[in-house]
């Protein structure tokens, strides 16, 4: 009787619903490497229960997830509110984006959900309960069989970070410092980034590619692409009338030198040695400085050292 | 395990799944060794490695050599495969956030495998963001600089036989880099800092990882005491000749200035190595004392260049093994001339002081730094 017991209970513990096993699969197999989440259903939030709109999908979430090959395929987790019935989660991989599709693409169901709370790494600054880790979502609810609590890790989005005295400098992600993808398909030849600048550019010569730009009225007229730069990038002064916007390079920083950028001094600095509060860049403008007997000249988009 | 379904059939859904699970608990493992090593909450695995000595290293890569070698851990946990030692710009798919340096592992759990990229970033620090002084020691001028509006990031040790090796290895668009490799000494460790490179080389080897050479800025500033560490504006610059204090007279070459003392120790050569600590058994490294921002190897050691905007004919740290504990070199800000191509006394310039012994050739080290967007 008692070997009976056991194996009764052992059968119940073992048993999953397929749709259930499909569902977290599909998940697991793919949302871990996504790059970017976005499209949650206003109504979302960690400490309700979701309730309304009864007998209605609505979307948790869509991933951009990057394949095998390196293309980005879409995927949304829906979630059908119980009305009569209970409610389902469904899982949607699709080429295109999901955001206003709940029903084509490879679906995966997940029914007889009831009191879903969905969890988010932007609703993390407000967890304070331990067993939940920043950077993941978890979903938490109530099935036949009892209730359930589902964790999947999100490596690759990017967290907020403190740069500060003795701080870690690696990037913060989930797990810090850490990148996860899906392991390339070696029969397709994988797109490099394209990289910018050659070692021997400078400004001077006016080779050095433009990396970062902002106008005189503070318009961002070059988006930053300094990470695409094949030999490090580098600060100089603009023209922008604004603080903190800079111009940047790629390539070797050779500030100071002649007919080359003058090296920013930062504006705190430059205020004591009496900046003007309008211009920034202007001939003698002391927000750069330069080799000793060089002197700092606004040449109409940077300032330089002549 | 096989778990059973509603109807009673075999899910193999169900092991996929367990294996991702399992997976990404491996993933998370790996993380912890490699951010600190085989230490704290992973020190179970030390057994694992019973000839690392890198044990307790943090990013080590012959630490994950061995893990990737073990039986043991691999049907504890996952197995490992490194991939690639060096993972810069230049060999990232378009997907990867492009880092400046990482190492890639390959990850696998049955059927379940991943990628997973390691940012090499264990030896760098973040310089504090406040106002410091411009000019050298040596000069009765100050001005200002500061970084309220930029974020850098500093080697905190200077680069090593190994990094170079492993540069060389990748960036195959550089043609002197078998010239490079013959000429470094087959005796080196690669844990030994690389002391026989031309200065354009030094900055092509940074500028290969996405950084800059170190400028006398960046390194004074992480390196000259701050003092008063509660206000980061301050109404005077500080320019302390000592990383351990902002006051002139203390600290141990004051002293042995002063004549306070005057024989060389193991705990003084732990702190400057100069030239009487080549005569000094069992010192542990050569890299001195920690700045207040985190920076070694500011004081004695191995001779350093650096890019100096304001006076480029000051760009060297003399300040190493070639000199005794008594020269004006030991001090910080203080700077010599070295002309970058060679490695003879003639190229360098040491102004008032010579070394006092004749060496036949010099050698020079580096680091690197880089700037980072919020």
């Amino acid at each position: 009787m008692k070997w009976l017991m056991t194996f009764l209970l052992l059968m119940t513990s073992c048993v999953e619903k397929s749709g259930k096993v499909d569902f977290e699969t599909s998940i697991l197999k793919n949302v871990p490497f996504a790059l970017k989440i976005d499209g949650v259903f206003p109504g979302i939030n960690k400490d309700l229960e979701i309730k309304t709109p009864p007998n209605t999908w609505i979307r948790v979430f869509q991933a951009e997830v990057p394949n095998q090959n390196g293309e980005i395929i879409f995927h949304c987790v829906y979630y059908k509110v119980p009305g009569k019935e209970a409610g389902v989660l469904r899982h949607i991989e699709s080429n295109e984006s999901c955001l206003g599709n709940y029903k084509s693409g490879k679906v995966f169901d997940w029914t007889g959900i009831n009191q879903l709370k969905v969890w988010l790494p932007e609703f993390e600054r407000k967890i304070f309960d331990k067993t939940l880790k920043p950077g993941r979502f978890y979903l938490t609810g109530r099935e036949e069989v009892g209730d359930f609590f589902f964790e999947v890790p999100l490596f690759n989005l990017n967290l907020e970070r403190k740069l500060e005295r003795h701080a870690s400098t690696f990037s913060s992600r989930m797990l810090k410092g850490v990148f996860v993808a899906k392991k390339r398909n070696p029969n397709v030849k994988s797109q490099q980034v394209k990289l910018v600048g050659d070692f021997e550019d400078n400004y001077r010569d006016r080779t050095a590619k433009v990396c970062h730009e902002y106008s005189k009225d503070c318009k961002e007229t070059t988006s930053n692409s300094c990470e695409t730069c094949r030999f490090g990038w580098y600060s100089a002064v603009g023209i922008s009338t604004c603080e903190g916007q800079f111009t940047r390079f790629c390539g070797v920083n050779k500030c100071g030198q002649r007919g080359m950028p003058a090296c920013p001094r930062g504006i705190e600095s430059a205020r004591r040695m009496g900046l003007d509060n309008i211009m920034l860049c202007y001939d003698g403008s002391p927000l750069g400085y330069c080799e000793a007997g060089l002197k700092t000249v606004c040449d109409g988009k940077i300032l330089v050292c002549l | 395990m096989f778990y059973l379904t509603r109807g009673g059939k075999l899910e193999g859904d169900v092991q996929v799944r367990d294996d991702y699970r399992r997976l990404y608990q491996s993933i998370e493992l790996v993380q912890e060794i490699w951010t600190t090593g085989l230490r704290d909450k992973v020190k179970d695995y030390l057994t694992l490695c019973p000839e690392e000595k890198s044990l307790t290293e943090k990013c080590s890569l012959n630490l994950l050599n061995c893990l990737s070698k073990s039986e043991e851990f691999s049907k504890q946990q996952a197995k490992i495969s490194i991939v690639k030692e060096l993972v810069t710009k230049a060999s990232h798919h378009e997907v990867i956030v492009p880092f400046s340096e990482s190492i890639e592992i390959e990850i696998r759990n049955k059927e379940a495998s991943v990628s997973v990229f390691l940012e090499k970033s264990c030896s760098e620090i973040y310089l504090p963001r406040r106002m410091y002084a411009l000019e050298d020691t040596t000069s009765r001028k100050y001005s200002w600089w500061d970084n309220f509006k930029r974020h850098f990031i500093l080697q905190t040790d200077t680069v090593s036989v190994g990094d170079v090796k492993r540069w060389l290895k990748y960036d195959t668009s550089f043609k002197q880099g078998d010239e490079i490799l013959k000429s470094i000494d087959s005796k080196l460790k690669d844990d030994s800092p690389i002391l026989n490179l031309k200065y354009e080389e030094m900055e092509r080897f940074c500028s290969f990882h996405g950084k800059q050479i170190m400028s006398v800025d960046l390194f004074d500033a992480a390196s000259m005491h701050p003092g008063d560490l509660s206000t980061d504006r301050m109404k005077f610059p500080l320019r302390s000749i000592w990383p351990w204090d902002y006051k002139k007279k203390v600290g141990l070459i004051w002293e042995y200035r002063s004549g306070k003392k005057d024989k060389v120790e193991l705990d003084d050569c732990k702190k400057v190595f100069s030239s009487e600590c080549l005569k000094v058994e069992n010192v542990p490294n050569r890299e001195g004392v920690y700045t207040w921002s985190g920076l070694r190897s500011v004081l004695g050691g191995e001779m350093e260049v650096f890019r100096n905007s304001l006076y480029p004919r000051r760009n060297l740290k003399a300040s190493s093994h070639y000199f005794d504990l008594k020269s004006n070199w030991h001090e910080l800000g203080r700077r010599a001339y070295w002309d970058g191509l060679g490695l003879a006394l003639h190229n360098f310039n040491f102004r008032f002081e010579d070394p006092s012994e004749v060496f036949n050739q010099f050698g020079v080290t580096f680091r690197c730094a880089r700037e980072v967007l919020e």
